[in-house]
């Protein structure tokens, strides 16, 4: 009676056991199950328009960020319509999304060549001063100096000047003479 | 004086034609007085030349057979004085020329 009672009553156990172990699993897979396929229905049937534009919106604003500014204007009616005007109102993005993106490179390419121009011509003008400061000596009458501007005139009956003398390009030697 | 300086001067003056240009101006004289003194003794590559106002005062000329050497750029190379007979200027005309 004794092994009887004890296997009934081990029985017994096992069997809440395994009906608490059923009534677990049962429980247990809808649970984590429940609230991943729970929620979206939630969320589309709570604001499935919202839901849509932010889906919808999100990669257009990341491809081009100077779009909303523009496009404002034409969300603001779409947002108070349903999710097929929201659908039109995306299609006439793209068209007003390569015209912002356009315009910057424009300038951009413009800001450059108009520098450019204005670069080069200041540097020439400023090469050109230094040459003419290069040749400066004293004037005097020493050895290293230039003599004062002096003139001579020729047997031939022309004149020659110091400035011609330097230009010519030669040495000069003058003996200052005398027949007496 | 200046007539044995300027015979001296002569074989030189001849070595460097072309490359330096000599005048013989005329202190207290013409230039047409030097011509002649120039072609009696048959002197070549040298110029008579005339200075033309105060151009030896400026220069501070104040003797003749006085030599001034000016290089390509009219800076003074070398200058002297009354003096110097037989002085050989083989050095000052070769330093023209370098």
């Amino acid at each position: 009676m004794k092994r009887i009672s004890k296997c009934l009553a081990g029985c017994a156990v096992v069997g809440l056991l395994t009906t608490a172990m059923m009534a677990c699993g049962a429980e247990e897979p809808p649970a984590p199950a429940a609230p991943a396929n729970v929620a979206p229905p939630v969320a589309t049937t709570a604001s499935p328009p919202t839901a849509a534009q932010p889906a919808t919106n999100a990669p257009e604003a990341a491809t081009a960020t100077a779009a909303p500014a523009a496009t404002s204007g034409s969300m603001a009616a779409p947002a108070t319509d349903t999710p097929t005007a929201t659908a039109a109102a995306t299609a006439p993005q793209p068209p007003a999304d390569p015209p912002a993106a356009t315009s910057p490179p424009a300038a951009a390419t413009e800001a450059p060549t108009a520098a450019v121009p204005t670069d080069t011509p200041a540097p020439t003008a400023e090469i050109a001063p230094p040459p003419i400061e290069a040749p400066a000596a004293d004037v005097g009458n020493e050895v290293g100096e230039t003599p004062p501007a002096f003139a001579m005139d020729l047997s031939n009956g022309s004149r020659i000047e110091s400035t011609d003398i330097v230009g010519s390009g030669k040495p000069v030697f003058m003996h200052y003479f005398a027949t007496w | 004086m200046c007539r044995a300086e300027l015979r001296t001067l002569n074989p030189i003056i001849a070595e460097y034609a072309g490359q330096v240009d000599f005048y013989l101006v005329a202190f207290n004289e013409s230039a047409a007085t030097l011509e002649e003194y120039i072609a009696e003794n048959g002197y070549a590559n040298m110029t008579a030349a005339q200075p033309v106002g105060s151009m030896l005062r400026d220069l501070k000329i104040v003797s003749q057979s006085s030599v001034m050497a000016m290089d390509s750029t009219g800076v003074i190379t070398f200058r002297k004085g009354y003096g110097g007979r037989g002085a050989d200027f083989s050095a000052e005309f070769a330093n023209l020329v370098q």
